[in-house]
């Protein structure tokens, strides 16, 4: 009796997160999509987040680097949907105010990643955040957990003798 | 029903099923769901500043006249951390604790926001900086029209181009030069005095103790605020260290400062005894019996102190004369050696004499030119003696003075009560202060106009020839503050005939300065450069321009102007009473008492380990006398006044004399004597009674036991027994762990060490280490990751015997509060480092009670950064929540970032290239850090010195730390 009844519950409270698992990114300011810049556009994951492989942070891009583009593309007249919104984002950029975009990913405060380390190890991009290439709106795809974290550090680690430091916690918490 | 363990599904696996199907949801984790974060991206991102890394920027201290060089490193255009400046020939990358501290006063909550205007006797209300500049220079006029005399300032030390700008405002305004008043309360002006009378040269020596075999101390505390401290204590470890011969330091005073606990003697001469030490001193050195071949000053002098009876020299210092004469003799030996005189605590109304013999003693011995370097100071703004102070405030109080202008001085609070400071400025009708936050003068001016901290200034300071620090803004500024030297020239533009400067704005003010001086600091025969363009940009980005100094000259003595000096003091006159020597002495953390600062407060005294407030101290027999105990309050009374301060039982004190910090207590206690030679103030010489109170203080004291009770904890060493005992460890119980790549290790040479606690606040401000205030600190709540483990001696009553041991987690091998923790939050990691895992650990508090060397601390309540010191806090380091332990990492963070360095360049580690903070700061660079698995590696040599050994080193932990025992000089022979 007692162990179906957990099941049961264990169930439902999976079903729940099942339910849960494929939400829809947070809305943001303005409709910007990666499908766009980086599938249709083909423009490089780094040519935007600059800092992604020297730094903690990859960044977010610059008014300036915006503009960089935005200048040349401000309207596209066969498509009026986008047109409009192109229309809109001259002003913005020349009245200097930045875009205040909702964070997607987050760690918390006792956590030290670093994307320096990861993708000068030769990680993808795509390994961490999915697909954000097709993504109208990027969502979080990874959980971010420590569990899913160490499943790739110890796989690194069965794979390369001698990488103690892949698994110690002062690696990340410090 | 069946026992749960049974159950098919157990725990782990229902916990499985729910959190693998969320594998791909987002809820997972412990966190909780946070609220919405913004990103706010760069409009156009700076070329200078990667997000994530550090940038770094060369300025210099302001904190006292040593002006040393500094590096502030900065992370997204905020200054977190500042460290000194390796290029600089003066700290040489080191930054004392005040210098450190210096920060906090950059992100003080109380800073001004903008200039304020206080009409009639209304509260100060805000103002356009446009307004109060204008204010200013139509009073300065009206004032100028009256007359001389009716615009003055009161200015701190500016030996550079704020004091250029101010002496020109004040000329374009008609004054004076004595109008400009320079108060630097600790300024040996003595030595200045007796300089001018005996070499004829009115300025300080610069002091190089690199070739010192003896240095004599009488009150100056060089160590720890006198002259230049930092220079001071790298010298005398060099010296302590060096092959063949060590360095010998002898204090001399009624207390033992933490000069004096570093002195090999001491040399207990009464307050006031000082300068008949010298004299002492001065007579063995000039005896024909002691030396055959004595210069022609000892020949000179010789017929004038031989007539000197000894037994009354000694009887009037305080100090048998066999010592003296023992001193003395090493003195004609040891040379070229340095008598350092006079210091606040034996600066008393004869201060001129005590300066005149030590400048005598030194020339008889041939130091001048060799430890006390004349002809090279950077003397550019000498500051005044307290009695032009006196007259300035004498001025104000008859109503004499219309515009006072005050600057980086804050006289009202600092100055001692009986010259009348507050009462005085009240009488100003228009009081303008450049202060940056709210002090005790504040309240009287009319103008507050909030001058930019040091880290928002353009500047330069050049605190001897041959080295010119420059000042550059670090970061923006915080409020609408503005810089005096900007206010000075912008009002000095409105002056009637307006002041002779280039420019208002302080960078082309600075630079057009520097400028100038290109080519004086160039080395000689070097000619002009190419581009003094070029060069001044280079100057920028290392932080100064610096030049080999001058030779020094040798200038000779006036034996005839010396004759003055040499007649023995007047024997002091029988009172009853009980009364005491009152000694009121600077410390390197509260300065000359201006320590108001959070980690300096927090911070304990090494000597007494007190915080947060002032303290009394009393010899044990004195206080057995008076009845009175540590942590009970007694009433202090002098001729000026009288304060009640906690009592603390000292024994590093003579039984006739009570002492004090310098600050509010001692500024109330202290006459306005001044000695009439130099004008100088007379912090000595003040006799006191002390009482009982009869109330108990609440003294925040760190101390267990000052006493080491037989365990020998911090062992010395001497020349008969080079080596500390070290226990037989070879029996082990348990197998070792491997440290397959590093094992980061420390050395700490305790005879470099001094105590000057400068490692603790790099630590505080490297580490987040938070401030918990004066309650937690009576509670023994002390959060330092660092500390100064001070040993007054063996058992209570026994001999004065102070030991020194910076004490931090040891990173022990078979460390004992890894096993205890019952949630595998500290653990050994493969590189030897005993981690402290934040997010794991649930405060069950076991390692802490487990650990033999008390290092870990914990978190009783969350800590509090009030804003803006919170932009201080390092992004590198976890802040840490109530409830968690916590404990020094050996600096994790700058593992991992040269580890990260070498792996991007694909090399090892080199040896060196990772520093902790405490090791970076330290002035006498007695820290040493690295990997103990290269044998070649600079700790491992330092670690098989004889002298090494470990703390508690039987109880079988194999810590990572090793220290070398300090060197017991025998007595010479």
């Amino acid at each position: 009796m007692i162990p179906l009844r957990a099941l049961a519950v264990a169930a439902a409270l999976a079903a729940v997160r099942v339910l849960a698992a494929e939400p829809a990114g947070p809305a943001q300011p303005i409709r910007f999509s990666h499908k766009v810049h980086a599938t249709d556009a083909t423009i490089g994951c780094t040519s935007c987040h600059v800092y992604a492989e020297r730094s903690t942070v990859a960044g977010i891009p610059s008014m300036a680097r915006c503009f960089g583009c935005h200048k040349f593309v401000k309207e596209d007249p066969a498509n009026p949907a986008l047109d409009r919104e192109l229309k809109a984002l001259g002003p913005l950029l020349r009245e200097g105010k930045p875009i205040e975009w909702t964070r997607v990913h987050r760690l918390p405060d006792h956590v030290f990643f670093t994307h320096e380390r990861h993708v000068r190890s030769g990680m993808r991009c795509q390994d961490c955040h999915g697909p954000v290439e097709q993504m109208e709106v990027v969502r979080q795809v990874a959980p971010l957990t420590m569990g899913w974290c160490l499943e790739c550090h110890h796989r690194k680690q069965r794979e390369q003798a001698g990488r103690a430091r892949l698994t110690d916690c002062v690696t990340c918490h410090k | 029903m069946r026992d749960p363990s049974e159950w098919p599904l157990g725990r782990r696996s229902f916990f499985r099923i729910v959190g693998g199907a969320g594998a791909a949801g987002v809820a997972a984790g412990c966190s909780p769901k946070p609220a919405i974060q913004r990103i706010v991206p760069y409009l156009v991102p700076p070329d200078d500043v990667v997000p994530g890394k550090p940038t770094f920027y060369r300025t210099a201290c302001r904190e006292c006249g040593a002006g040393c060089g500094v590096t502030a490193r900065t992370r997204e255009g905020r200054a977190v951390k500042l460290e000194g400046n390796p290029e600089d020939p003066v700290g040489r990358g080191a930054l004392c604790a005040r210098g450190q501290a210096a920060i906090q006063a950059l992100y003080h909550p109380e800073r001004f926001k903008g200039p304020l205007r206080r009409a009639g006797g209304g509260p100060a209300a805000p103002v356009s900086w446009e307004e109060a500049e204008a204010d200013l220079a139509k009073a300065i006029v009206a004032a100028a029209a009256k007359g001389p005399g009716r615009v003055r300032m009161l200015t701190a030390p500016e030996p550079g181009t704020a004091g250029a700008v101010q002496r020109a405002l004040l000329a374009a305004a008609g004054a004076r030069p004595q109008d400009r008043v320079v108060l630097d309360l600790l300024d040996p002006g003595p030595l200045r005095a007796a300089g001018a009378a005996l070499l004829g040269r009115a300025e300080l020596p610069i002091v190089d103790l690199t070739e010192a075999r003896s240095v004599v101390a009488l009150g100056a505390d060089f160590l720890e605020t006198w002259g230049s401290p930092v220079e001071l204590a790298r010298q005398l470890a060099d010296g302590r260290t060096r092959a063949g011969e060590r360095t010998r330091l002898t204090w001399v005073g009624p207390r033992l400062s933490l000069t004096g606990v570093s002195a090999d003697r001491w040399l207990r001469a009464r307050s006031g005894g000082e300068a008949d030490v010298v004299l002492g001193l001065l007579r063995v050195a000039a005896d024909p019996a002691v030396e055959t071949g004595r210069s022609k000053e000892a020949r000179a002098l010789w017929p004038r102190l031989s007539a000197i009876s000894t037994a009354d020299l000694a009887s009037r210092a305080g100090v048998p004369w066999g010592e003296v004469e023992r001193l003395g003799r090493e003195l004609v030996l040891r040379r070229p050696s340095a008598v350092l005189a006079p210091g606040p605590q034996s600066q008393g109304a004869d201060a001129t004499r005590l300066a005149a013999l030590a400048l005598v003693l030194n020339s008889v011995l041939g130091n001048l030119g060799r430890t006390l370097r004349y002809g090279q100071g950077g003397d550019e703004d000498a500051p005044s003696s307290m009695a032009e102070v006196r007259a300035l405030l004498d001025d104000c109080a008859r109503g004499e003075v219309d515009v006072l202008l005050v600057h980086g001085v804050d006289p009202a609070g600092l100055l001692p009560v009986a010259l009348g400071a507050p009462a005085a400025l009240a009488k100003v009708p228009l009081l303008a202060s450049f202060a940056r936050r709210p002090d005790a003068t504040t309240p009287l001016a009319r103008l507050v106009l909030p001058d930019h901290h040091p880290l928002e200034s353009f500047g330069d300071v050049a605190p001897r020839a041959g080295v010119l620090n420059l000042l550059q803004p670090v970061m923006t500024p915080l409020a609408d503050t503005r810089q005096a030297i900007q206010v000075l020239a912008e009002v000095g533009a409105q002056l009637p005939t307006p002041a002779k400067l280039a420019s208002t704005d302080p960078y082309d003010l600075v630079m057009t300065r520097a400028g100038e001086r290109v080519a004086s600091l160039r080395a000689p025969g070097a000619g002009l450069p190419a581009d003094p363009a070029a060069e001044l940009r280079a100057a920028r980005e290392h932080g100064g321009l610096w030049a080999p100094p001058p030779a020094a000259v040798a200038p000779a003595l006036r034996i005839e102007a010396a004759g003055r000096f040499l007649a023995p003091g007047a024997p002091r006159a029988a009172e009853g009473g009980g009364a005491l020597d009152l000694v009121a002495f600077p410390t390197a953390l509260r300065g000359d008492g201006r320590a108001d600062l959070p980690w300096l407060r927090e911070v304990p005294d090494t000597l007494s380990s007190v915080s947060w407030t002032a303290w009394l101290e009393l010899s044990p027999a004195t206080a057995q006398r008076l009845g009175v105990a540590t942590g009970e309050l007694a009433t202090v009374t002098t001729a000026a006044g009288h304060a009640d301060v906690p009592v603390y039982v000292f024994p590093g004190i003579r039984d006739d004399a009570v002492a004090l910090p310098l600050g509010a207590e001692a500024a109330a206690l202290l006459p306005a004597t001044l000695d009439p030679v130099s004008g100088a103030l007379a912090f000595a010489g003040v006799r006191a009674t002390v009482a009982r109170a009869g109330k108990r203080a609440r003294l925040p004291l760190l101390e267990g036991s000052p006493y080491q009770h037989g365990r020998n904890v911090v062992p010395v060493v001497t020349r008969a027994e080079p080596s500390p005992p070290r226990p037989d460890l070879s029996a082990r119980m348990y197998p070792e762990p491997a440290h397959p790549e590093h094992r980061w290790a420390m050395a700490i040479d305790l005879d470099r060490c001094t105590g000057c606690e400068a490692c603790v606040v790099a630590c505080f401000a490297e580490n987040n280490v938070p401030v918990m205030g004066p309650e937690a600190a009576e509670q023994g709540r002390y959060m330092g990751w660092i500390r100064m483990e001070r040993y007054l001696g063996d058992e209570p009553g026994g001999a004065l015997d102070v030991r020194l041991l910076p004490m931090l987690c040891q990173h022990c091998t078979n460390a004992p509060c890894e096993p205890v923790c019952p949630v595998y939050a500290t653990y050994h990691t493969p590189e030897g480092l005993n981690a402290q895992i934040y997010n794991r650990c649930v405060g069950t508090r076991y390692c802490s009670n487990n650990c033999p060397y008390k290092v870990r601390t914990f978190n009783w309540r969350d800590a509090q950064f009030e804003r803006p010191l919170d932009m201080q806090l390092n992004p590198d380091v976890t802040v840490r929540s109530r409830g968690v332990m916590e404990k020094c990492t050996f600096c994790v963070q700058r593992i991992r970032f040269a580890e990260g360095r070498a792996r991007d360049e694909q090399r090892p580690v080199r040896d060196g290239e990772i520093v902790p903070a405490c090791a970076q700061s330290c002035p006498a660079q007695a820290i040493t850090f690295g990997d103990a698995n290269d044998p070649a590696s600079r700790v491992s040599q330092v670690a098989r010195d004889r002298r090494a050994f470990r703390a508690l080193e039987d109880l079988g932990t194999l810590p990572a730390i090793t220290y070398l025992a300090r060197v017991r000089e025998e007595e010479p022979s």
